[in-house]
């Protein structure tokens, strides 16, 4: 029989350059089963670790990006009519939960409180999913690990984690890597040279300077890579970056010239 | 970028200003940035009478626009004349990234001692190139900014100024050719370490050599009316000490000091006179508010917060009385029922304000231009309701559900339509208004600080009533801790109307800035509000500060205690600054991604109703 979850396996490791002890800490969290949670800035490399984790771990991962509208039954599956009656098929988590995945809820403020509370259970020593509508408890399969990911920025101002939901889980607090590490990833993502990938870094340091001052967040290592990726296309130093990380970040005309005077004298 | 022939204005500080600030600090993008670096205001106007005859220790005369930075910040001239629009714009950016170079790279103030003008000035020139290649070394981009300004040829006149400006070229762009034997000289000496230029100090024994060379060519110069070329470079005050008047401040200091002056001396009678009001107004509520806090609590009921409250008799003008505790860091703990709150119901003015409640034309415009902003949180805050008997679709889960039932021999919930109306108010604000003497301060353009949150508030509450939001509005000053006042301009479940319009009309800037007081009151306000999320917007113009806190990080830490308190009750606390150095304060107040900061106050309106529709989302 094939595997339920073959089409979540990672087939080759993505690339995952640690800035610190994440690998080892995500390790040994995972032999304990302790549900984990990834904290930093938008673009900084929270999904890549969890992927790079489940390809060392050798799980399959099932991610799941949060919304407002996302609910109980999104996630843990629904009936559906068909020709013979009604069918259940299992959502995401409850895929995970039975078949030993590790189970990522990306941006997890997003989604509402009521819907986090499914989690719960999950999330302590009971390890299981309840499934009120099909009557069923679903035991969580020994491999199976929750991650959730949160970004402690300016959109939560209103939304957080309950404490309650917060209490089960340990955390990991990522950040843009150091400059040296920042540019050696955006040379490999990009293949473009680790001098210019420098450069970019530096533009990068200097646009998160803003953050709080016209910008929100200031260009992440993704926009970088991005920005690195048109140049090794042939494209110019100021035209990448300004498709790829200033007209992005921002739409005020303030905030643009600044950012484009910072990037003259970058690169001119 | 336009064509020049379009452009018949030059650039005026006020259109650069933002964007220089938010340039300068990703310029200083580096952990351990000094506040001054990251001040940066115009030039202040010329005193009438400026003394002709001085010491010359800075290389522009009055009148002439060049740039300067001491410790209070960095001054750009208010206009580049000179330039068209686009070239102006691109000198302040130019002029800005020299001062910083020179505060970057070590540029100290020192002393003349025996410098003759003539090598004070070939010193700083030198100096000048010393930093800009410092720093175009770490930014190679730069060089290209600052080289549309390097114009000198070696056909310039043959003065000492002339030869300045070809120096600073020569020193500058190593392309440049020029035989002259002083500049073929500076620049042998200048580049006589490889792989860099001079040390500061070497830079001054090499100055001084030029200068005896140039001292001997008997060029055309008047120490008065020499001009630092080109334009983006400072007027070299920052360099040099003023030995011969140690306690003349300069020029520019002299300027300052009569801008500031004049708003300060008129804002101690308004105080003078508003404190006369308050006690006039409200002096029993404040006997009574005293025998409170002496501790006689017959009558008076503390919350689970620690706020006690005493209820009043009904009086105009005055609500409560309520003692909030206050946490003192030194002792590390709260000092319960420490400050007095009095309540005030700001009354709309009885005097018939029809003049002024019709709203000028640039009102209008900003309400124009801000309807899109509003009409989309009103779109936002219409819902899909699920599971309802009735309604204009079904519901597909609920109809899923009910068949399942059906076959599962059980009886199907009916709730099987969705339908779309607004949903149900969940999200609730309170507008907190800093009301501190210092938003009295004057604008460039006349209008106060306050006038500016004035307006802006006005409109928010305007176009959030439109959109059928639920807020409040409320504002604080404080006399120490025994004199804290609440205004409370509009309530939660009052709806908005003119009567709330025209009791902000009457704000009057007073005393200090208690924050952690006003919060701890905003909060109580709020708890008693039925909606889910709870926020408490603060605007504010400066830090927590009050006559009997003489330790800035007293209130401070107290701040950062009530916004705790308040996140703990679930109410979030965001703040909104209009102090362009606030980051210092901010940040540990209010929490990292939880505050904005506003460097240019013009653009509150449309700040806060952005701001709001973020938050509400």
């Amino acid at each position: 029989m094939a595997e339920p979850l073959h089409e979540y396996r990672l087939e080759r490791a993505p690339y995952y350059r640690p800035a610190g002890d994440e690998v080892s800490l995500f390790e040994a969290a995972y032999a304990s089963r302790l549900p984990l949670m990834l904290k930093g800035p938008t673009g900084c490399g929270k999904t890549r670790l969890v992927e790079h984790m489940a390809h060392r771990l050798g799980r399959p991962l099932v991610t799941v990006a949060c919304h407002e509208d996302l609910t109980a039954t999104d996630l843990a599956g629904r009936y559906l009519l068909d020709a013979q009656g009604t069918r259940w098929r299992d959502g995401p988590l409850t895929l995970a939960v039975r078949h030993g995945a590790i189970c990522y809820l990306d941006e997890i403020v997003e989604a509402r409180q009521d819907t986090l509370v499914i989690i719960h259970p999950l999330s302590d020593s009971r390890r299981y999913l309840p499934l009120d509508k099909k009557n069923e408890l679903v035991r969580a399969h020994p491999d199976f690990l929750l991650v959730i990911s949160y970004n402690p920025g300016y959109q939560s101002a209103t939304k957080d984690l309950k404490a309650s939901t917060r209490q089960r889980f340990g955390a990991i607090q990522l950040d843009y890597p150091a400059p040296e590490l920042e540019a050696e990833i955006v040379a490999h993502e990009s293949e473009v040279d680790l001098g210019l990938a420098g450069r970019l870094v530096a533009l990068g340091r200097r646009t998160r300077a803003l953050r709080g001052h016209g910008l929100d967040e200031g260009a992440s290592t993704r926009m970088l890579i991005h920005a690195a990726r048109l140049i090794v296309r042939g494209i110019e130093p100021q035209p990448a970056c300004r498709l790829a990380i200033i007209a992005p970040v921002t739409d005020d005309v303030d905030t643009t010239e600044a950012l484009e005077a910072l990037l003259a004298a970058e690169f001119a | 970028m336009p064509a020049a022939t379009e452009e018949p204005l030059s650039a005026s500080f006020a259109d650069v200003e933002r964007a220089l600030v938010m340039f300068a600090r990703g310029m200083l993008s580096a952990p351990h940035v000094r506040p001054e670096e990251l001040r940066i205001s115009q030039l202040p106007a010329a005193p009438r009478n400026v003394p002709t005859r001085r010491l010359p220790l800075r290389a522009a005369p009055p009148g002439v626009h060049r740039s300067f930075a001491n410790l209070h910040g960095l001054y750009l001239p208010r206009a580049y004349p000179m330039f068209g629009h686009s070239a102006g714009r691109r000198a302040y950016f130019a002029a800005t990234a020299h001062l910083l170079a020179h505060l970057r790279h070590g540029t100290r103030l020192e002393s003349p001692g025996s410098l003759k003008p003539i090598a004070r000035i070939l010193v700083s020139l030198l100096e000048d190139a010393r930093v800009e290649w410092l720093l175009a070394r770490e930014l190679p981009g730069l060089n290209w900014l600052w080289s549309e300004f390097h114009v000198a040829r070696p056909s310039e006149l043959a003065t000492f100024p002339g030869l300045c400006s070809r120096l600073s070229r020569a020193l500058f762009d190593p392309t440049y050719a020029d035989p002259h034997p002083v500049i073929v000289k500076a620049r042998a000496l200048f580049w006589r370490t490889s792989g860099g230029p001079p040390s500061h100090e070497e830079c001054r024994r090499v100055g001084s050599l030029l200068g005896n060379d140039v001292g001997q060519m008997r060029l055309t110069f008047n120490v008065h009316d020499y001009t630092v070329m080109p334009v983006y470079r400072d007027d070299h005050q920052l360099q040099w000490l003023d030995e011969a008047r140690p306690d003349q401040p300069t020029w520019f200091e002299q300027a300052e000091d009569v801008a500031r002056v004049a708003p300060e001396s008129d804002g101690g009678e308004n105080r003078s006179q508003s404190k006369s009001d308050v006690e006039g107004s409200s002096g029993e509520s404040r006997d009574t508010g005293r025998a409170a806090d002496g501790g006689e609590s017959d009558g008076a009921g503390a919350d689970s917060h620690g706020a006690v409250t005493r209820e009043l008799e009904p009086q105009p003008n005055v609500g409560r009385t309520v003692l909030h505790p206050e946490w003192d860091y030194v002792i590390r703990t709260s000092r319960p029922a420490f400050c007095t709150v009095f309540e005030r119901r700001a009354e709309a003015p009885v005097v018939e304000r029809s003049a002024r409640q019709v709203p000028d034309q640039e009102f209008v415009d900003l309400r124009r231009q801000l309807q899109p902003l509003a009409r989309r949180l009103k779109l936002e805050s219409i819902g899909r309701v699920r599971r309802q008997t009735e309604g204009d679709v079904l519901d597909l889960d609920a109809a899923i559900d009910a068949s399942v039932d059906l076959r599962l021999g059980r009886t199907p919930d009916d709730r099987v339509y969705a339908r779309t109306r607004p949903r149900r108010q969940t999200f609730a604000v309170l507008l907190l208004l800093d009301l501190s003497q210092s938003t009295g301060d004057r604008l460039p353009n006349g209008a106060s600080v306050l006038d500016v949150e004035r307006r802006a508030c006005l409109l928010w509450a305007e176009l959030l009533a439109r959109a059928g939001d639920s807020f409040a509005i409320a504002g604080f000053s404080s006399n120490g801790r025994h004199e804290v006042e609440y205004h409370r301009f509009k309530d939660v479940p009052e709806p908005w109307s003119a009567t709330h319009a025209a009791r902000l009309e009457d704000l009057s800037p007073r005393f200090s800035t208690r924050m952690g007081a006003a919060l701890r009151h905003a909060g109580r306000d709020l708890r008693t509000a039925r909606q889910e999320r709870r926020l408490v917007l603060l605007l504010t113009d400066g830090e927590p500060s009050d006559i009997d806190a003489p330790d800035p990080r007293y209130l401070r830490e107290d701040a950062r205690h009530a916004v705790a308190e308040l996140r703990r009750q679930s109410i979030q606390v965001f703040g909104l600054s209009v102090d362009p150095a606030a980051d210092g304060y901010v940040r540990p107040i209010f929490g990292e991604g939880r505050y904005w900061v506003l460097d240019r106050i013009e653009s509150l309106p449309q700040v806060l109703l952005r701001l709001y529709a973020r938050l509400a989302k």
